[in-house]
């Protein structure tokens, strides 16, 4: 009967196209002579007919059953546990970051009177809203099945000399540190993308002219090198959250992270022009400041002296790993 | 849950613990899949194609099995035969689980031998 053979391949084929190729024939010609055996058991002799071959079918189970037992023992999934408890909360504290941000971004730049119509400016918030919610999730999803696929030990607790102690604090020390660092560095992101227009539009020199200190053009250019950055951070925030204490581990990671950072930032503030320096100092001669010695050179190498100050900060966090990491182990 | 439901996922979950056991031992002589199905219904343990046809792939995969086509009958057949691994590993785990019944079986024996041990269980 050509048509119950259509009904047994076209089952064959629902199961094993969805099995790894390598084993496809071999699983079909096996599970074909076991549908012939049932058949021939059920049909002692007989042909089989259209409901034979259906029940037979049913009984072997639907196609989608079939195949979750013959990959029941593959890691079938993106995020297991322990990671999943960690990648909801990690993701609860992005999106909430973001979604924060881009509001308050949102709601300034219409009260500073952005240009364009209001009903504009609020579907275009809107739709940069839903595009950043969309990314953040991207990332944090990345990295957490990164974390899951890679094995990456949430518990270090092989024998029994490995257990931690307990903490003194109720908290987990690394915990509130980790969303912390998660919660500036999605707030610095969102300053540096979103608000140069909003600084701009609120800048007036003392004659009440407006000046741009900002050059948003060269900001926006840059905008991978701020969203790499943020990911950097998260990624490492994510890893200390996922650890839960100050580990040698964990301070590995941070020193790498630092490092990536401290590098992205040395390239940002030296590859790109962002601050208008000449548009503030004519704006303070203006203002009746005219600039001269040490401020002169402090406010026409801004980016410099930031970028200091960025390196800086980074080495104090690398220091207060590595101190957090001793008091730790001791 | 009703009570039988209590009763057949316990059930299920013991036959699922001997299953591998049963498999590598059943196929010390080479045998299909459902001739494997058939004799195992035949001794009261009902196991389904669909759990018993991945689970020998699974445990070829590990080296515990092997198999070979045979295309000389009226159906091609694939023959699973348990490895020298196996075999191994068998007389490992029957060992223990030979351990485990005995055990299992005082302890059942003595609980039913102190019908005042349950009274006390049931007024906990």
């Amino acid at each position: 009967m050509p048509n119950d053979n259509d009904l047994i391949e076209r089952y064959l084929y629902a199961i094993t196209r969805r099995l790894p190729a390598k084993q496809r024939a071999d699983v079909a010609e096996e599970l074909r002579t076991l549908i012939s055996d049932m058949l021939d058991e059920r049909c002692r002799g007989l042909p089989p007919t259209a409901k034979d071959v259906r029940v037979v079918l049913t009984e072997l189970g639907t196609p989608g059953e079939m195949v979750r037992k013959y990959t029941a023992d593959e890691d079938a999934c993106l995020i297991g546990q322990p990671y999943y408890a960690q990648y909801l909360y990690v993701l609860k504290i992005v999106l909430a970051c973001v979604a924060g941000g881009m509001i308050v971004a949102g709601v300034l730049t219409l009260a500073t009177g952005a240009e364009g119509s209001v009903l504009g400016n609020v579907l275009g918030g809107i739709g940069s809203l839903v595009a950043a919610l969309v990314f953040a999730f991207a990332i944090v999803t990345l990295l957490f099945a990164f974390f899951s696929h890679r094995g990456v030990d949430v518990e270090v607790m092989g024998s029994l000399d490995d257990l931690p102690p307990v903490p003194r604090e109720t908290k987990n020390p690394a915990r509130g540190d980790a969303v912390a660092g998660i919660v500036f560095s999605i707030a610095g992101a969102i300053v540096f993308l979103l608000f140069p227009d909003v600084l701009n539009a609120l800048s007036h020199r003392g004659d009440g002219v407006p000046f741009d200190p900002f050059n948003a053009e060269a900001i926006r250019s840059s905008a991978w090198v701020i969203i790499a950055w943020t990911v950097v951070c998260i990624g490492a925030e994510s890893f200390k959250l996922v650890e839960g204490r100050y580990t040698p581990r964990l301070l590995a990671v941070t020193l790498v992270s630092d490092l990536v950072v401290a590098g992205l930032a040395v390239f940002w503030l030296t590859s790109f022009q962002l601050v208008d320096t000449p548009a503030i100092v004519q704006a303070l001669a203006a203002q009746g400041d005219a600039l001269s010695g040490p401020v002169l050179w402090a406010v026409l190498n801004a980016q410099v002296a930031f970028c200091g100050f960025i390196v800086l900060a980074l080495a104090i966090d690398a220091v207060d790993s590595i101190v957090k990491t001793v008091k730790a182990s001791r | 849950m009703g009570h039988d439901d209590v009763v057949s996922s316990m059930v299920l979950e013991l036959r699922r613990g001997t299953l591998v056991m049963l498999v590598l031992g059943q196929l010390r002589e080479p045998a299909y899949g459902y001739a494997l199905v058939k004799s195992l219904a035949d001794h009261g343990i009902p196991i389904e194609a669909n759990t018993l046809y991945p689970l020998m792939r699974r445990l070829e995969s590990q080296g515990l099995l092997q198999s070979e086509w045979d295309n000389g009958g009226s159906k091609p057949r694939k023959y699973y035969r348990t490895t020298d691994e196996g075999l191994r590993v068998l007389h490992e785990v029957e060992a223990q689980w030979h351990a485990l019944c005995s055990g299992v079986n005082v302890l059942l024996c003595a609980d039913r031998r102190e019908p005042g041990k349950e009274a006390k269980d049931a007024e906990r």
